[in-house]
């Protein structure tokens, strides 16, 4: 658990880009509740834009709109496919603690480092 | 030259920062840029005309322009191939009205002088009407191009004296352009003419994407990568090398996917064999492990070594493309685009790759045209006055340090989403506006 912000900071229903360890969260306050997303799209891979939530209360993503529940990451409007992943989250004594979650097991390589080279599943059908 | 000042007395040198990546909008419209790029720039540096094969026999001309003048480039009988301004030396007629050709003399079309395959005067109408001490026809020959040489079956030209040969001026680049062109012993030939189109828009919108740009494709080409013709995932295509080759000549060089067919850029795999032999070890290793290139040869000839599907159901499949954008106005741009294959390559790969690129590119290709709307688009806002009180932004990935030990020359930063060769690029567009010689 990674402290990520002062729960006194969080606006209602405003989405709130934090940084937990080695994950970007998306976290949202409802009420007495803060629920954490992962803060990257699932689709194109862009980072959810901090800011008001739709008038449903769903996160949308800036690029290609995209939708997600902030309460359980689940897809709600095309075009992407998959969930954004649940963090869990604790509030103690005024401050909002986030579970980075474990490091990727299969992380994508990263395409600045010298020599890297993409992975198969990068590519679908391609590969 | 012209002052390197504009008339509100900005010096050219102010429209590019290329340590903090800001480039001023007015280099896309401004009337005075044009003007000042058409003296400095394509006046003097080595512009491509035209390719060997496209001018085989002896009297085979093809019309070309350089720095907006119309030229013919023609293969002498005598067996060297000469450029020439397209004009005639009575009047100034066009000389030759075709885009291509072959001819045994070149009759001017207004009062009939005539020229030979290389170039000189033979025969003027009524010439007895003519006393002999005014009419030296030995020095009423066609106006040559100033420097005219051939890299590999490239032929470029240059209005400059002072330019550097053209092997100097191509330097480090011509590592990475064998890769390409001269990676088999018969080396690459085009595939009929060019296609020829206009856009509206200034050339640098052009050959700023063709430095090397892999990072418009997810939003440019979002209804070709939304229809599966694009890998699924956006960073699958960041991988590879921004590779300054030398000063403004730049490129990209990326891996395709971990499986053989995307090896050598996808050549057919009866080419390969030819390529471990014509290439240094260094150059071979560099063609087996990447699959995409795309860069530019400063200032204006750019290329594509890329592997497309031409439809939702074929195969990737790979083709060459050399292309030139030719500025003709501050905000109109004529483009020439040749694709090119090896001389050694079979009927049915000449027929795949041809396909692969009508389909995808030129003027009527899926990818071309999506990039044509930005282009256009992006001429067109920034030549407003309010816009140009603000900068472009060129940052992305300028804190990857460069990779001392790529097995190539120049300079190389690891991954392709970046603007290191944009930057490459403006810079050395900055040295020619603003130096007298920017080649030192």
């Amino acid at each position: 658990m990674v402290r990520v912000a002062a729960f006194a900071d969080l606006a209602e229903a405003r989405l709130k880009l934090v940084r937990a360890g080695h994950a970007k969260l998306a976290i949202v306050r409802t009420g007495e509740t803060v629920r954490a997303v992962s803060a990257m799209c699932t689709h194109a891979r862009i980072f959810l834009a901090p800011g008001e939530l739709t008038e449903d209360g769903l996160i949308e993503c800036p690029m290609h709109g995209a939708k997600f529940s902030p309460d359980d990451g689940s897809v709600r409007c095309p075009p992407a496919t998959t969930a954004l992943t649940v963090h869990e989250v604790r509030l103690i004594d005024g401050s909002v603690f986030a579970d980075p979650g474990e490091e990727p097991v299969a992380a994508l390589p990263d395409s600045t480092k010298p020599g890297a080279r993409p992975s198969a599943s990068q590519w679908g059908n391609w590969g | 030259m012209t002052s390197s000042t504009m008339t509100d007395t900005t010096d050219f040198a102010a429209l590019v920062d290329e340590e903090r990546g800001h480039i001023s909008r007015r280099i896309y419209a401004d009337p005075q840029v044009y003007d000042a790029e058409q003296e400095k720039l394509f006046r003097r540096a080595w512009c491509f005309l035209a390719h060997e094969s496209e001018v085989p026999n002896p009297g085979d001309y093809v019309e070309r322009q350089l720095a907006g003048e119309r030229i013919l480039v023609i293969h002498g009988k005598d067996g060297v191939i000469r450029a020439f301004l397209n004009s005639c030396r009575h009047r100034g007629m066009r000389l030759c009205r075709a885009d291509k050709g072959n001819a045994t003399f070149l009759r001017c079309p207004y009062h009939g002088w005539s020229y030979s395959s290389e170039g000189e005067l033979v025969s003027v109408f009524a010439e007895e009407l003519y006393h002999e001490d005014n009419l030296d026809k030995a020095d009423l020959g066609l106006i040559p191009v100033t420097q005219v040489e051939t890299y590999k079956g490239f032929i470029f030209g240059s209005w400059s004296a002072e330019t550097p040969a053209l092997t100097e001026y191509l330097g480090d680049m011509r590592f990475y352009l064998d890769i390409l062109v001269a990676r088999t012993p018969g080396g690459v030939e085009v595939v009929g003419p060019p296609q020829c189109w206009e856009v509206h828009t200034n050339w640098k919108f052009a050959t700023d994407n063709f430095t090397g740009d892999n990072f418009h494709l997810y939003t440019a080409h979002g209804s070709v990568a939304e229809l599966g013709m694009l890998p699924p995932d956006p960073m699958a295509l960041s991988f590879g090398n921004l590779i300054q080759a030398h000063k403004g000549h730049v490129l990209h060089i990326v891996p395709g996917p971990p499986i053989p067919q995307a090896e050598y850029f996808g050549v057919p795999m009866e080419l390969r064999p030819l390529i471990e032999d014509t290439l240094s070890p260094q150059q071979a290793d560099l063609a087996k492990g990447h699959a995409f290139s795309v860069g530019t040869v400063f200032p204006n000839l750019s290329f594509m070594q890329v592997m497309v599907q031409g439809d939702l159901y074929s195969a990737p499949t790979p083709f060459l493309s050399f292309r030139i954008w030719q500025p003709t106005g501050p905000t109109t741009t004529k483009v020439w685009s040749w694709l090119m294959v090896e001389k050694e390559a079979s009927p049915e790969y000449r027929k795949a790759t041809y396909e692969a690129y009508v389909r995808t590119f030129g003027p009527s290709g899926i990818f071309e045209q999506d990039d044509m709307e930005n282009w256009e688009e992006c001429t067109r806002m920034n030549t407003g006055a309010v816009a140009q009180r603000y900068n472009l932004h060129h940052g992305m990935a300028l804190h990857v340090p460069a990779d001392r030990d790529f097995p190539g020359p120049g300079n190389a930063w690891p991954g392709s989403y970046g603007e290191r060769t944009q930057l490459c690029f403006y810079g050395e567009w900055k040295r020619w506006l603003t130096m007298e010689e920017p080649w030192a």
